[in-house]
């Protein structure tokens, strides 16, 4: 998922560039100050959790929780997602500075859009609903971000149809471990803290 | 709805269980390392950690950007390459979805039979890195001409020093905890900067 420097072209990465740039301003205007700590909280699981391979055969995969930040933090997610992108990037070379715009924008866009889908769902309904919708917020993230990497690779050049199909199917399995963990944590932050999706649902503007 | 409170910890302990098992592991990033031997230019790609990257395209580059030609990694990650060139060759490995990794063997390591740039080099260049063995070393019952015995040399230190430079090479990828935790330093550091700002902001 995170694309490295060297892999794309001029145009992509400066769109990315401007894309992410708006939505981090974006986020940053609609925060009140009482949810910087949970912005950091979730960049900082984010920044960890593509730390952990679990082995599934030939290869390993990561958790991204880009769902799961996006229902909590809504436009907020671009600025938890940047600093954290930035960090693995300095810290572990996993990405890189140029990219950075774009691996940010590919990550969070998914994880805006599957809080504007999802959170009416997480919020009413009752615990079996507000899983199934934490699973399809998880799911969207990891999949709405894999179409993004391939779009991106394909408008520097490479394939689309080999690129996205690669991506997303390896990443499919992803896709439904982080549902399955974002839906956990959506019942289980719903019983303990439900203040947490009680923020008002910000218009897009 | 008790099932799926204690399904959701459950989940959740499996995956500080998995954390504290899989540890700060290297990540997902493709590298490649290559040595030489002889003249041909030996390498494997590899993921992070211990994964090898099968079938991926690597291609050489020359200095200048030409290209000097492509190869296929095979089911344990390896290719080689025949060098026609002493020029230094940037290998590029693209194990798709972005991941794209580079590695350059310097032409001081390929031998100098090789001609730079495709040219045959002359014999005082031949001749040029080892003028103290200038001549022949009689050697048990043979002969060895000095330009035999520097690539003999040459083959047997390359070789030597090989698991070196993987552990290396290794050792620069792996993910360390004073990393981590680092990380987690500065994003707590950032909120604080963020929230120092706001106050400010309010006072005045």
């Amino acid at each position: 998922m995170h694309i490295v420097d060297g892999a794309l072209s001029l145009p992509v990465l400066a769109a990315g560039g401007v894309l992410a740039a708006g939505g981090v301003a974006l986020g940053l205007r609609q925060l009140p100050a009482e949810r910087i700590p949970q912005v950091a909280v979730l960049s900082a699981v984010f920044f960890v959790a593509s730390l952990v391979h679990v082995p599934i055969g030939p290869s390993s995969v990561h958790l991204v929780l880009n769902g799961l930040m996006g229902i909590v933090l809504g436009w907020a997610a671009f600025p938890a997602l940047l600093i954290a992108l930035l960090l693995q990037a300095v810290f572990f070379g996993f990405g890189g500075l140029l990219v950075l715009g774009v691996n940010t924008f590919n990550m969070a866009m998914p994880a805006v859009l599957s809080f504007y889908l999802c959170i009416r769902g997480i919020r009413g309904g009752g615990p079996s609903g507000a899983f199934a919708w934490g699973w399809c917020a998880g799911a969207m993230g990891v999949l709405g971000s894999s179409l993004l990497v391939g779009l991106s690779l394909a408008l520097s050049g490479q394939e689309f149809i080999a690129a996205a199909q690669l991506v997303l199917v390896s990443n499919l399995p992803i896709a439904v471990v982080d549902g399955l963990l974002t839906g956990a944590a959506v019942v289980l932050m719903r019983k303990v803290k439900p203040e947490l999706f009680a923020a008002p649902v910000p218009a897009v503007t | 709805m008790g099932g799926f409170m204690s399904r959701g910890i459950r989940s959740i302990m499996v995956m500080l269980l998995l954390l504290l098992v899989a540890g700060p592991a290297a990540a997902h990033k493709v590298r490649v390392f290559a040595t030489v031997e002889g003249t041909t230019i030996q390498g494997y790609a590899y993921f992070g950690g211990a994964d090898r990257a099968q079938g991926v395209k690597v291609e050489m580059f020359a200095p200048d950007g030409t290209r000097l030609g492509e190869t296929l990694t095979d089911k344990e990650g390896v290719f080689s390459f025949a060098a026609t060139q002493r020029v230094d060759h940037r290998i590029v490995v693209n194990a798709g979805q972005g991941h794209v990794a580079e590695f350059t063997v310097l032409s001081s390591e390929l031998p100098n039979s090789l001609g730079a740039g495709g040219k045959e080099i002359g014999r005082d260049e031949l001749s040029h890195p080892a003028p103290e063995a200038a001549g022949t070393l009689s050697t048990g019952g043979g002969e060895l001409s000095a330009v035999a015995l520097q690539a003999l040399l040459d083959k047997a230190v390359a070789r030597q020093i090989r698991p070196l430079r993987e552990q290396l090479d290794a050792y620069g990828e792996k993910v360390r905890w004073h990393d981590v935790l680092g990380g987690i330093g500065y994003i707590f550091g950032v909120a604080g900067v963020a929230f120092y700002l706001l106050g400010q902001r309010r006072s005045s």
